[in-house]
């Protein structure tokens, strides 16, 4: 009996080719989105889950009211993580991680007695002995009890120590951290690589008292100075609640701080499930996923998929009045209407069959591939990733019970004496047949996704097109350590010999980045004081002419080690009740981070950083605080430029890596994930288009030649070419209208939620929806177009002497 | 073996009734060999059908073997399809898609019959008309008598007590035709079937011993010929 079905359903799919082509096309598209996305959730969910106890591990973050406003911070003051080991109970272990993105380390190694092979590591910690109960790693060789005990000392992964040795056999050897450490690190341990998905990708873990000793720290060591690059991480023990820790935090900062202070910071533990999805903190790896947008990648998925089972739904009830014959006759001969059922559900099965083979392989090619567009790679592992297997039975399942229910009740339920005198009409029947509803519903989802690639696009168009009050191009940024004046000075001359090099700066951190330096400013005027946060920027008398800024009124600042004089930005000069008169603000007198000194100059705003954030006050100060040159160079020389650079670079810095970026580059960069979500979802509108287009296409021809006869008697009776085009046109642009009405509201909610984030969006007017109309409604006609028109123009004598 | 008693099959059209059938009553007993004659309208096929299940009557009762036809639901009436009744059809109506031999086979799938039983019953039907070399053609690589035979062989593989036939020799020439009553003949006499058919030539009927003269939904002679 299935060995029947299975060979009629094999013989249907060689007989109609193009209907099995749409069918197992659409649902195998369908079903590589699924299992990609899928794979992709399963990856970000599984984040450091296979740490011992888990759920037991927590971050301390902070809550602070600034000015009336909610920020949440994850750094965290340096001396939390001891005295929650001293005062808090319930702690089963405590560290603290010291790793500071923005300033790469330098690592080099002894050989013979000669430092080589320098590197830069920026997933570096320096941690308590504690961290190593905290976080689960395999030990390759050394003990995990005593190896950081001693300062001086570090842990490595594998693929650290292969990388600056060649062997993971390095206990005991020595490398250098910085170039400028008065002691160098001995390592006492390996460990294997943390897993892709870890927010902890650290490969050099070094002792924390090394820090002390080497004095990095000396900078933040009160209670009073917090920053993101001290973390603190703690394990409770088993039965305590984050609440009764919460309490007791609250308790460390009255104690350690004030009474006062407590009434605006609040300290709280966030649970390490939370580390990967939480966005008001970020985390080592840097990418944070919000789950909704999981959520909203998932929901995709089930679209594509149930926008490929509409295409069958649609094609196998439109293809079944062909079958009705099959089905009387099958009938007469004493078939039950369940058997009947079953033999279309077993077809219907067989065909989800094949475009499931065909869909987890080219998943796997797929995921080959997609990896430089998600910024990691997950892996298919079919034979052991049992949730996987599960998932793909259930799409089996789904797809089967969705596509294969209908078809099958309406086929089964044909009268046999009507279907066998081939009496079935093919219900092209007036208003909302469950046919139209489904085009509709997929036409939905296809224009919310064309609509939302729209509004994506423009957005990131907008971004590269702004005026960011500076010019970013001929500009290379090239890091460099706060060195010696002597030293800058002398790369500097060695560059401005050059005729290809315009000009060099240096600064904290150039114009615009993702590092900012900031603190409040203090301003205090016929007694009336203004304080606010502001932003930073140690500069050198270079800095305005490299970026090419604005000066709107005084004059530059003259070259000093410390802070003499400030300029200040436009926002500065309207945050504190100036307006536009500069002028009038020049030779006021303003303090920041405790040192006061006259306002010189007021400069034209310029964004500090990405476009997701708005302006705020700048002051621009002279300070020795140099970790970033920017040298202007003349574009038509660029590779003699950069040539140039690197020799200068290796004179005055023979310690130091040369890397280089170019500053229009870099600023690109900082939408990386808005380009990334924007190529994902590129891919997902072409292929929910390609999925419709084909659902289109086959019931467009299935209905050409359903309909020969009516065009053929139409014709006859003196319909021209235009009037048979109107028969199949009208109905789709009908739909197309109903399912634009449904999917503009649905897209406007979500964009707006979308470009909420940026301080820089675009408005979201009519046109970007019409846009989206139009290109749907096109696809649509070149879809139809062809069948349409071949069923138009066919000679009405052929098609009426067939009955 | 069939009892219709006061049959009526009509459409409704708004305020007219038309009928297609009216006021039928009709015996006839196990191994009789009927022919159902009638021009264009009359009735014939909608009679053979109401008498196959295939259609329902809107009045009256209809005993099938003592059973009250109007009470049964789908799932008794496919049972009885398969055990009792094989249909022949006048368009031969094979399934494309399947071979001689599988279409042969079918019925006995859906009775749930054993493989190797299967086998051998497909063979002794092809054997019997003469079709074994065609078994793994398709029906549209055969002539039309030859379809009509395997029409006639599928009917007839799950030994049914009644066969209905529309027409069975409508679209074949009168060689055809006679070879396929011939068979009808010999079941009929030999293997005590009954058979119903329905035709429009005076010949095929006369190979049946009950002609049913049927005009505007009425039987107007039963067996027409008996009395001369």
């Amino acid at each position: 009996m299935f060995k029947n079905y299975i060979k009629i359903a094999f013989r249907n799919l060689i007989k109609n080719k193009s209907q099995t082509f749409i069918n197992v096309g659409g649902l195998t598209l369908g079903i590589i989105c699924a299992i990609v996305i899928f794979l992709i959730i399963q990856f970000d969910l599984s984040f450091d889950k296979w740490h011992e106890d888990p759920d037991r591990i927590y971050r301390v973050v902070r809550h602070e009211t600034e000015f009336g406003k909610s920020v949440y911070y994850r750094g965290g003051p340096y001396p939390l993580a001891e005295a929650i080991r001293n005062d808090v109970t319930g702690i089963e272990h405590s560290t603290l991680v010291f790793n500071n993105l923005s300033n790469e380390p330098i690592i080099s190694y002894y050989d013979n007695g000669n430092l080589v092979k320098k590197l830069k590591e920026s997933d570096f910690a320096f941690v308590d002995p504690d961290y190593f109960n905290i976080f689960t790693y395999k030990w390759l060789s050394g003990n995990p009890e005593t190896a950081i005990k001693n300062p001086n000392t570090a842990v490595v992964t594998q693929s650290f120590a292969m990388k600056l040795f060649g062997t993971t056999d390095v206990l005991g050897k020595s490398v250098v951290f910085n170039g400028g450490t008065p002691a160098d690190i001995e390592i006492t341990g390996v460990v294997k690589d943390m897993p892709e998905n870890s927010d902890f990708p650290f490969t050099f873990i070094g002792a924390n008292s090394t820090m002390d000793r080497n004095g990095e720290t000396a900078e933040n060591p009160s209670w009073g100075s917090n920053s993101s690059s001290m973390q603190t991480y703690v394990k409770l023990e088993s039965g305590i609640t984050e609440e009764q820790v919460n309490e007791q935090l609250e308790a460390l900062i009255v104690k350690y701080r004030s009474e006062e202070i407590a009434a605006e910071l609040d300290l709280f533990l966030q649970p390490l499930s939370e580390i990967h999805f939480d966005s008001r903190f970020n985390n080592y790896n840097g990418r944070v996923i919000e789950k909704n947008m999981l959520l909203a990648l998932g929901i995709i998925g089930l679209f594509l998929l149930i926008a490929a089972c509409i295409n069958f739904i649609n094609l196998n009830t439109a293809i079944a009045v062909s079958r009705s014959k099959e089905v009387g006759l099958r009938k007469t001969l004493g078939g039950t209407k369940s058997q009947l059922m079953f033999h279309f559900f077993g077809e219907t099965a067989f065909i989800t069959l094949i475009a499931l083979a065909l869909g987890v392989g080219l998943s796997e090619i797929v995921l080959q591939n997609i990896s430089p567009v998600l910024g990691f790679s997950p892996e298919m592992n079919l034979l052991s990733n049992v949730e996987l297997q599960l998932f793909i039975i259930s799409i089996f399942l789904l797809v089967t019970l969705l596509a294969g229910w209908y078809p099958a009740q309406h086929l089964s339920n044909f009268n046999p004496i009507e279907a066998i005198r081939n009496k079935i009409q093919s219900n092209y029947g007036k208003g909302l047949t469950l046919r139209r509803g489904l085009i509709i519903v997929q036409f939905t989802i296809t224009q919310v996704l064309i609509i939302c690639t729209l509004i994506m696009a423009s957005q990131i168009r907008h971004f590269k097109n702004q005026d960011l009050g500076f010019e970013k191009e001929a500009v290379i940024h090239v890091p460099i350590q706060n060195e010696d004046m002597p030293i800058l000075n002398l790369f500097k001359s060695s560059l401005l010999n050059k005729t290809t090099i315009q000009n060099v700066s240096f600064s904290n951190t150039g114009t615009t980045s993702n590092s900012v330096w900031g603190g409040n400013y203090i301003m205090i005027e016929d007694s009336i004081r203004h304080e606010n946060s502001g932003q930073v920027k140690f500069i050198d008398e270079n800095f305005i002419d490299t970026y090419g800024l604005t000066l709107l009124a005084g004059t530059n600042i003259q070259p000093s080690d410390t802070v003499n004089a400030y300029i200040v930005n436009e926002s500065f000069a309207k945050e504190v009740g100036y307006g536009d008169n500069f002028s009038d603000l020049i030779g006021k007198t303003t303090s920041m981070w405790g040192t006061e000194a006259p306002i010189v100059g007021v400069i034209k705003d310029f964004n500090t950083q990405s476009l997701h954030e708005g302006l705020s006050p700048v002051l621009l100060a002279p300070r020795k605080s140099f970790f970033q040159s920017a040298i202007k160079i003349n574009t038509s020389r660029t590779k003699e430029a950069l040539g140039e650079i690197e020799r200068a670079f290796n004179t005055a810095f023979p310690d130091l890596v040369f890397e280089y970026s170019f500053l229009d580059e870099s600023i690109e960069n900082m939408y990386e994930d808005e380009q990334r979500t924007a190529k994902i979802m590129n891919a997902f509108t072409l292929i929910a288009i390609i999925i419709g287009s084909l659902g289109l296409f086959g019931l467009v021809s299935y209905m050409s030649t359903t309909r020969t006869k009516e065009i053929g008697v139409r014709k006859v009776l003196g319909a021209n070419l235009l009037d048979i085009l109107k028969l199949f046109g009208t109905e789709l642009a009908l739909l197309t209208g109903i399912s634009f009405v449904i999917a503009a509201p649905i897209s406007w909610y979500l964009m707006r939620n979308w470009l909420e984030e940026f301080a820089y969006k675009i408005e979201l007017g009519i046109g970007i929806f019409l846009l989206a109309l139009s290109g749907i409604l096109l696809i649509s006609v070149l879809t139809i177009g062809y069948k349409s028109l071949r069923a138009a123009l066919s000679n009405p004598i052929e098609s009426l002497k067939s009955e | 073996m069939i009892k219709l008693r006061n049959i009526d099959r009509y459409i409704d059209k708004r305020l007219q009734r038309n009928f297609i059938l009216k006021g039928i009553d009709l015996d006839i007993a196990e191994g009789d060999f009927v022919s159902i004659m009638g021009p264009s309208g009359a009735g014939t096929s909608t009679l053979l059908n109401i008498i196959g299940f295939l259609d329902d009557a809107n009045e009256g009762e209809y005993f099938f073997l003592d059973e009250p036809v109007h009470g049964l639901n789908e799932k008794q009436k496919s049972e009885y399809h398969r055990s009792y009744i094989g249909f022949v059809f006048q368009a031969y109506h094979l399934i494309d898609e399947l071979t001689v031999y599988e279409n042969i086979e079918m019925p006995l799938l859906y009775r749930k019959v054993k493989g190797s039983q299967r086998k051998s019953m497909v063979a002794d039907m092809l054997d019997r008309f003469n079709i074994v070399a065609k078994k793994d053609l398709f029906p549209n690589q055969l002539s039309g008598g030859q379809q009509q035979l395997v029409g006639v062989a599928r009917a007839l593989i799950g030994s049914p007590k009644l066969i209905l036939a529309d027409e069975p020799t409508g679209n074949l020439h009168s060689d055809q035709s006679k070879e396929i009553m011939q068979i009808f003949k010999k079941l009929n006499q030999e293997d005590g079937v009954t058979i119903i058919q329905v035709t429009h030539s005076d010949e095929m009927a006369s190979y049946g011993d009950r002609i049913i003269n049927l005009q505007d939904g009425a039987v107007t002679e039963n067996n027409p010929y008996e009395e001369e």
